[in-house]
Formats: structure tokens, sequence, C-alpha cells
């Protein structure tokens, strides 16, 4: 692709971008006036409330489905560049099973220690980042990248036993509140909380950034990076540490949102048609930026009549979405 | 001239029905058929001689889904599924009928959990997991059950097996006391409907003594109820019964214009909106302010949330179990709630405010 085309495709994201944080935010089931509009958003408003739902319920739900995109997409590049398989996604590590694992575990059991100090947030934080822990146990011990992502998976459906189970003897309302967080929220998030996310998910893309000429190295396979003198043993720590992070401090506060992590770097490379890193982790953070802005701005355009879960709607607009790309690229 | 009394007796009877229902807005006509039902929509009880035939009524569309008929048996063991059944056979003095329930956790009443200790008592599960062997070996005779499947399973097998089966569409009745009227089923069920038709009469006596006081209030306050799962707000529906509740104890709930019994669904956007001038919020499913931010953290900017927010959470058994059959106490709380003039000696029954 040329340069030029590249830098008009950069260009119209980053228009595309703000222009749709802003429809997101005029979009909702409280009217404003554009006056009021601006006056709440710099909290000036005469109107108290508008200035709450403005301020504290519609910027917090907007930047993190920025945020949430944007560090998703991320770490399925990373996951699809370190096992050079399109089909990886954030949650083959089985990450996204760990914080499942124990949200279960302090909304469905007695246990005092999930049921008392802990709320949801915290639940899934520390049960992806203890698997995050494990897996990069893991990746210290197992030599090759298959047999990394076979033990991911069986992570996952170890902790998928043991939540089932935790499932079938629990109480109804117990259940729905589980399921529910299943099926992903970008409105659980206060406005307090917006900061210390963005934090995590900074230092995740600096470091990605940081590492741009190792992953350039893995694409072209194991042997050729360490020809080209890559410590590949310590990438392949980082990279899977920066996805833990990624991934846990995202699934902590949204619940697991499935298939950003998988379309987006494949939709990135499709319209990019490249694997240099420096352009793939902008263009993945951006587009996965926008795919869940506009997944959320249509959510709330249908909330008057019935409310859909993001990871619902993100399957529905993504899988379809990347048939179609990769068919139109088999042509 | 006996034919003449037993008319005007059943017109009489008919009269003061209809006169009953105008308070229940919404109870069904086909209930004038049925003289002794007053409040209950979903169903009907018909005496001949020493039996009764059960109408079972889909909450819908008021046909008929199943009919029983059956003679009252006062030595009939029991498998009460529910908490309210719980709550009537307690009423009524029939735990020891009780020879099964769901689970101990979902029991208040303390002779239940005597006899659950004591082993008389076994814990059967949720009803889609039932054991078909362990009902049988149970020898109950009834199965008591909250209707949420269409039907019970191995429902065939154990009616074969002369195990009668009954869904409870309580939870679907509009009006608390509609709710409590099942009780004369249970009732007419173990030969006690004389103790049940007297202590639903006392009961509504009472439900409507409280009732009355709060005719002299001079402003209602505005009240939200429900609470945020997931992303959704589900508020009692303008016609659920504790919809009624709120009305009955004084109180102008936000949504009592909405239609049906079942939950509405509001984002909350709409919530923070429509109650700004809301000074209470009852049931938030929590028994904590902690909790419930760490459910709906939105819920801070609710300006009740500062000093108005009241739930059963912390005895949240007592509610489902003794809420039905103590209607009159459920309203006298709220009333206490939102007009503490009006009650002033007693402490809250269910409810207690969350600090």
């Amino acid at each position: 692709m040329k340069y030029a085309t590249r830098y008009i495709l950069f260009l119209t994201l980053l228009v595309l971008l703000p222009f749709l944080a802003f429809v997101h935010l005029s979009i909702g089931q409280v009217d404003f006036s554009i006056e009021e509009f601006f006056s709440s958003f710099l909290m000036s408003g005469e109107n108290q409330m508008k200035d709450i739902v403005l301020q504290k319920i519609r910027i917090p739900r907007m930047l993190m489905a920025l945020l949430s995109g944007a560090s998703l997409s991320l770490a399925g590049l990373l996951m699809q560049t370190l096992f050079r398989n399109p089909l990886a996604g954030p949650y083959v590590l089985g990450i996204n099973s760990g914080a499942s694992l124990f949200v279960a575990l302090s909304i469905m059991t007695g246990i005092p220690f999930f049921t008392t100090d802990l709320s949801l947030v915290s639940g899934a934080l520390i049960g992806a980042f203890l698997f995050g822990m494990l897996v990069l146990f893991f990746a210290k011990i197992v030599k090759n990248q298959i047999s990394l992502l076979l033990i991911g998976l069986m992570l996952g459906s170890f902790t998928s036993a043991i939540v089932a189970f935790i499932q079938s003897v629990s109480p109804s309302e117990d259940l729905k509140i589980f399921t529910l967080w299943g099926l992903g929220s970008l409105q659980k998030v206060n406005i307090e909380q917006i900061p210390y996310i963005f934090m995590f998910i900074w230092i995740g893309i600096t470091s990605a950034l940081l590492i741009i000429k190792s992953l350039n190295a893995i694409v072209l396979g194991e042997q050729h990076a360490k020809l080209l003198g890559i410590n590949v043993s310590n990438t392949r720590f980082i990279i899977i540490l920066i996805t833990a992070v990624l991934t846990g401090i995202t699934t902590a506060f949204c619940g697991p949102i499935s298939f950003v992590g998988l379309a987006v770097p494949n939709l990135t490379r499709i319209l990019f048609k490249t694997q240099q890193h420096k352009i793939l982790i902008p263009g993945t953070l951006l587009i996965g930026g926008i795919f869940i802005l506009f997944c959320d701005i249509i959510i709330k355009l249908l909330e008057n009549h019935f409310i859909i879960p993001i990871n619902v709607l993100t399957s529905l607009i993504g899988a379809p979405m990347v048939i179609w790309l990769v068919l139109k690229r088999l042509k | 001239m006996v034919k003449c009394i037993l008319y005007l007796t059943v017109f009489f009877v008919f009269s003061s029905c209809l006169q009953n229902n105008k308070n229940c807005d919404s109870c069904k006509l086909e209930h004038q058929e049925h003289p002794d039902i007053v409040f209950a929509q979903n169903f009907s009880l018909d005496k001949t001689n020493e039996s009764y035939t059960l109408r079972i009524l889909h909450p819908d569309n008021g046909k008929i889904i199943e009919t029983i008929k059956f003679q009252p048996d006062s030595s009939l063991k029991v498998i009460s599924l529910i908490s309210t059944t719980n709550g009537m056979l307690s009423v009524l003095h029939l735990q020891n009928n009780i020879v099964g329930i769901s689970g101990i956790d979902y029991v208040y009443n303390h002779q239940i959990k005597k006899l659950f200790e004591e082993k008389k008592i076994t814990s059967f599960g949720d009803e889609s997991s039932i054991l078909l062997e362990k009902i049988i070996a149970s020898k109950a005779g009834l199965i008591l059950y909250s209707g949420f499947g269409d039907h019970f399973p191995h429902q065939e097998k154990l009616e074969k097996l002369g195990i009668t089966i009954i869904p409870i569409y309580d939870w679907r009745e509009n009006h608390p006391l509609g709710k409590l009227e099942w009780i004369k089923l249970i009732g007419a069920i173990f030969g006690k409907e004389k103790e049940a038709v007297q202590y639903f009469n006392q009961t509504v006596d009472s439900y409507y003594g409280l009732k009355e006081k709060t005719k002299t209030i001079s402003g209602k306050p505005q009240t939200i109820a429900g609470s945020m799962i997931g992303d959704t707000w589900y508020a009692p529906g303008g016609d659920s019964y504790f919809a009624t509740l709120l009305k009955d104890a004084g109180t102008d709930y936000v949504y009592k214009n909405t239609k049906g019994t079942a939950s509405i669904t509001k984002t909350i956007e709409e919530i923070l909106n429509e109650n700004s001038k809301s000074e209470y919020w009852i049931n938030p499913g929590k028994p904590t302010k902690k909790e419930i931010l760490t459910f709906v953290p939105q819920a801070k900017h609710l300006p009740c949330f500062e000093n108005g927010v009241y739930c059963y959470s912390k005895n949240g058994q007592k509610f489902w179990e003794e809420g039905i059959v103590k209607p009159h106490l459920l309203l006298k709380d709220l009333i206490e709630i939102f007009h503490p003039s009006l009650i002033t000696e007693e402490k809250l029954y269910f409810y207690s405010k969350i600090e």
C-alpha cells in the first residue's frame, strides 16, 4: 500500500474517532439542547441532573468504549503475532476464564472472602491477574507457542467446568447477575476510575510500542527471529504480560467483550495491507476504539426498545464483517 | 322460600365481591362465579359436598390450564418448593405435614428449620433438577411449586403414582391480598378451610384499616422501587402487587401508570431523569449502600440515595416467606416509612433503613 493511502486512512480514522465520540455523547434518553450540552460538558449547566447524566453517565461510558476497544484489539494483535495465527485472540490464554471464575465465586458462592470485601471488579481483576501469572509461569517452562496455546485453552476449559458447576447449584437471581456480567457492560465504570484504567492501558500500549522490532521479527517465525538476534523467550514473556494487563483490566471493568480482539487486528491488516507493527499497533488502537464506539452507538439508539448487551452486538456486527472482508480479499 | 333466601344470599355475596373488586382494580369478572375467591385471579375453588374442584388459570389469559379434584386430607405430606407456600403452611400450623423443601437457606420459619435439623424435612433442591426417586421415597402426596416452567419435571409419572402437583401462581397476582388468598387453597387441601378463611378475613380487615389511615394525608411523596441488573433497571409494573402496596401506603410511585404486573425496564439515564424528585427508594435488593454501589455505581446520583433507601434484604427470607401472609404488616411498614406520623409506636417489621 502506498504511503499516501495509509496517510489518508489514518487521517480518516483520526477524524472518525472524535466524530463518533461526539455522536455517542449526544445520544440518550435525556434531551440536551446544544447550549445545555456544552454547559453540562463544562459542568456549568443550570440543570444539575443533566450535568450528572453527561458527566457521570455518558462520558465514562464513551471513554470506556474507546479504552476497551483499543486495549482488547491490541491484546488480540499481540496474541495473533505471538502465535502467528489470525484466529488467536486476547482470551486464548484463559485470562478471561480466570476473571469469570473469580466473578462466579464472588456472586454465586457463600465463601466469605469473595462476598464481603471484594466487588465484582476486584474479583475479576484478581482472577485475571492470577491466571495471567499462571500463564506466564507456563510460558517460562514450555518451549513452543502451540503448547502454550493448548495450555491456555485447557485452563479455559477447566475453569469453565468449575463455573458451570457453580452455576448449576446457584439461585436464579445470582445466576442472572453472573449471566449479565458475562454479556459485558460499558456502564459500570465511574469517571473516577477512568484515569486508573487509562494508566494501565497506556502502560500496555507503550510497552507494545517498545517491542515493535521484536514483534516484526516474531511474525517471521521463531527461528528467523533468533537469527535476527531477538530474545524470543523474553519477548514472549513481555507479550503475555502486556496481554494479561490489557485483557485483565478491561474484563474486570466491562466483563468479557468477545470478538473485538479477534476481528479488529484482522480488519486492520486487511485495511492497511501490512505486517509492520508500527502501522498495525496505532491502526488497531484506532479501529478498536471506533468499532466499540460504533457498536455502543447502535445499542444506545435501540435502548428505548430493548437493551442489547455489548458482547452480543460486537459479535453480531463483527462476525459478518470479517467474513465479508475475507471473501473480498480472496477475490 | 329456601331458594329465594339462597338467591338473595348469593346476590349479597356477589355484591360484596364486586364491591371488593372495586378496591382490587383488576380482579377479573369470572370470579363472580366463585364468590369465595375475591382478590386472587389465577385460581378458582369450588366445593361440592366434601370435595373440591381447583382450577388453575393461566396468569396471562385467564384460561383454565389445570383442573384438579381433591378431598381434604389433614395427614397429607407435602413437598413445598417455594417460600410463599412455606409461609402459608406455617400460618396454618401445618409445618409437620412438610416433608420436603427446596433448600434450608430459603426458609425463615423456625419450626421448619427445627424439623429440617431433626431430618424430618429434606432438601430437594431446585425443581428443574429434582430427583424422582427421592420424591417417591419421601411418601409425599402433594408437591407445591412456582409454575415457572410449563410442567413439573416427571409430572406424568408422579401423577400416575398418585402425587398431586399444583403450580402456585401467587407471584403473578396483582394485589397483595390476591397473593394471600392462595392460603384458602392450602387450607382446603389440608382440611383447614375455616382457619384459612378466618385468617384471610382478619388480614383483609387489618389491611383496609391501615389503608384508611392514609386518607388523612396531605401529600404523597414520590417513590421509586427496584434496582439494576446488568445495564437494565427493573421496576415493578404499574399493575403489580407492589405498585398496589405503594399506592395503598399513600405514596406516588413514579411508574404507577405503566401497564402490566411484570417488571418494567429502564435505562439509568431514564431513572436519573425521572427520579430527581423521588424521596424514597424501596427494595434496592442489597442490604448496604456499599453493595448497592457495587452493582449500581450511578445510584449515588439519585437524590433519595442519601437518606431515603429502605430494603428488606437484611432478612430476605422473612420478607419472601412472611410477606405474602402478612401483607398488612408490609403495608404498615410502608406507611411508617412514608408517613411516620400515622404509625408511631411500632418498629418496622420487614424493612430497615439503609444507612
